[in-house]
């Protein structure tokens, strides 16, 4: 079921389709009758995004002055819950397409940038190319060595030199940290993502040997064996050793390209969140991390409290 | 140890009919045995863990810190999973008994004080080995501290010796390297116009990962009375609550207005921890970035931007 939902279907609606079969023969809210949503802003297509607002505003204002509520984030709050309630009597949902929606205008709603749901926005100065290196190049970049391309052949793929690199890997961190909307470190983990798709780095290799391209391309594909590998890397620095070194050791696939299938994961979930597939992954997440746990304690001759029984 | 438990067996011992007792005895007794050995292999974890972390953490091989990490990562597993395992022996040999037992026995009141003692007693030594477990996992945080002045006056001293002493790699006229740089800059020289690479040392690089630790270090006095003054409000709150409760059943007209007064006192605590909280941390962040401008220069409107936005951040709440 995970591999149908995420495994080769590429766009936003192809998903939500697939999603919506899968529950099918559940008895599921959202079901019993049919509902457009505007894809850009995942509002019902059977209201005025105007009325909506209005009705927000309205009852907002009215809470707030019935009880008197001056702080920012309180009046942040009472916002947020009377978009919630209108949205969903409105359209008639549950609480997971409520959350799709507020990811999806993040941005308006709460004013940051959540993972997958950001575009760029070609007037934010914070986002203008450094060196003529611009975000989506600095993001593959940085992929690609944490994957162990060599430096040289990524300075010269783009006509740069290592000190040009240096100021290019202090400006973009430095945007980052002054962003307080997160859009550029948002879109730098979702370029982080397609880094394999960047015209200028093909043919690039990272010296992967045959079994770590094979176990490359079977991360990208099946969600469970990326699920396995998350949780024996969490299991590995559980018991003191490098978990990334020991992905790269076992499975020959190396950090940064572990990273890019990790962002595109996490993008795909977050477009599509459904809170039983998050559970879902999350569990199967925790139970392989359990079972390397305790390969990696055999190997290390048990824990240290396994022979202090009740 | 046991003392209450005992108390109540000798003293109605006979009395009882229940089946379960010796039950919760023996689990009762096996789990605080239990808590004790586990304790004290937790000790012998940490005494054995903490000199060799602290002198990873203060060794100036990259590499050791490296290894630092994953042997930390290591002992916080190991802390974890001890921890696991207290949790789910409590679980399993304490509270599915305890509701076993109410569940299948409805015990009168007599034994059903008992049955709590068991519970109330088993918790308490649970929560004791709680807090040890935080004090040995704190312990081994602890170790990951490195007083970064030490990394600084480094960085300082390698300037003052090789400021001058850098050479066009054309023409051999010197160079001056007018500031400390942490990034590959070009620099062209004065006589012959050659454009040279001037490439920091590796330590030099550093100084711009570890700026911000070493400016929270010199302000760390500010970061820690705003510290302080945040928990005040929760304090005096918790304070507040049973006062409040006990308003409800006092009859007495001098004691309730006693109590009244310690309430209101408490209230104005609170609130002055309430406004005193963003105050304190903005002096902590106004100290902190002017030190962190000092050490990094060159990234001054940078930080200017993200003190303001913090700023903002504490306006706007």
């Amino acid at each position: 079921m995970l591999n149908n939902l995420f495994g080769s279907s590429k766009s936003n609606e192809e998903n939500q389709n697939q999603e919506n079969n899968q529950f099918e023969n559940d008895d599921f809210e959202n079901e019993y009758f049919e509902l457009e949503y505007d894809p850009e802003t995942l509002h019902g297509t059977h209201y005025d995004v105007d009325d909506f607002e209005d009705e927000v505003e309205r009852l907002a204002q009215d809470w707030i002055e019935q009880e008197g509520i001056t702080s920012q984030s309180e009046i942040n709050n009472v916002y947020f819950n009377y978009r919630r309630d209108v949205y969903m009597a409105w359209n008639e949902c549950d609480s997971d397409q409520f959350i799709r929606f507020d990811n999806k205008n993040s941005i308006a709603h709460h004013g940051f940038a959540t993972m997958g749901n950001a575009v760029e926005d070609e007037s934010n100065p914070l986002l203008a190319a450094v060196h003529g290196i611009s975000l989506r190049d600095y993001a593959a970049i940085c992929a690609k060595l944490g994957s162990g391309v060599a430096e040289n052949d990524i300075y010269n793929a783009f006509g740069i030199d290592a000190t040009i690199w240096g100021e290019v890997n202090t400006v973009w961190p430095a945007r980052m940290a002054e962003d307080t909307t997160y859009s550029v470190s948002v879109l730098f983990g979702q370029y982080y993502g397609e880094a394999d798709q960047h015209p200028k780095l093909q043919g690039l290799t990272s010296n992967l040997s045959e079994e770590g391209e094979a176990n490359l391309e079977r991360l990208k594909n099946d969600v469970y064996f990326y699920y396995e590998l998350s949780g024996a890397r969490q299991a590995a620095y559980e018991y003191g050793m490098d978990g990334a070194q020991w992905i790269l050791d076992n499975f020959g696939v190396g950090l940064g390209d572990f990273q890019s299938v990790a962002m595109k994961y996490m993008e795909i979930q977050n477009q599509n969140f459904d809170s039983n597939y998050v559970r879902e992954c999350m569990d199967y997440q925790d139970e392989k991390q359990q079972e390397y746990a305790e390969k990696f304690a055999a190997e290390q001759g048990g824990n240290v409290a396994d022979d202090v029984d009740f | 140890m046991f003392g209450l438990f005992n108390k109540n067996n000798n003293e109605s011992n006979a009395s009882f009919s229940s089946e379960w007792l010796p039950q919760i005895q023996e689990n009762q007794q096996r789990f605080f045995e239990f808590l004790d050995k586990i304790e004290i292999r937790m000790q012998e974890l940490t005494e054995a863990a903490i000199p060799e972390l602290t002198e990873m953490r203060n060794s100036t091989e990259e590499s050791f810190k490296m290894d630092f990490h994953r042997m930390k990562s290591g002992i916080d597993g190991q802390l974890e999973n001890i921890r696991k395992k207290v949790y789910d022996v409590h679980d399993d040999k304490i509270l599915d008994v305890y509701h076993e037992i109410k569940h299948n026995y409805s015990p009168k009141d007599k034994d059903r004080d008992v049955l709590d003692a068991f519970r109330n007693d088993c918790r308490s030594r649970y929560n004791l080995f709680e807090e040890k477990y935080q004090a040995a996992r704190n312990a081994v945080d602890a170790t990951d501290y490195e007083d970064y002045e030490i990394a600084y006056q480094k960085v300082l001293d390698e300037y003052a010796a090789i400021k001058d002493k850098f050479h066009c790699k054309q023409c051999g006229s010197p160079i001056s390297i007018e500031k400390m740089f942490f990034i590959n800059v070009h620099l062209n020289c004065s006589a012959c116009q050659t454009q040279n690479t001037f490439e920091p040392s590796t330590q030099a690089r550093m100084l711009q990962h570890f700026a911000q630790d070493l400016a929270h270090q010199r302000a760390s006095d500010l970061y820690e009375k705003y510290e302080k003054e945040s928990e005040k409000e929760r304090f005096y709150y918790h304070e507040m609550h049973p006062l409040k409760l006990s308003l409800n059943f006092e009859k007495n007209s001098k004691i309730k207005a006693e109590t009244e007064a310690k309430i209101a006192d408490l209230e104005a605590k609170r609130q002055e921890s309430i406004k005193n909280t963003p105050l304190f941390k903005i002096d902590y962040l106004q100290k902190k970035f002017a030190e962190w401008k000092k050490i990094t220069p060159d990234l001054a409107d940078h930080l200017e931007t993200r003190l303001q936005n913090e700023l903002t951040s504490i306006y706007n709440n």
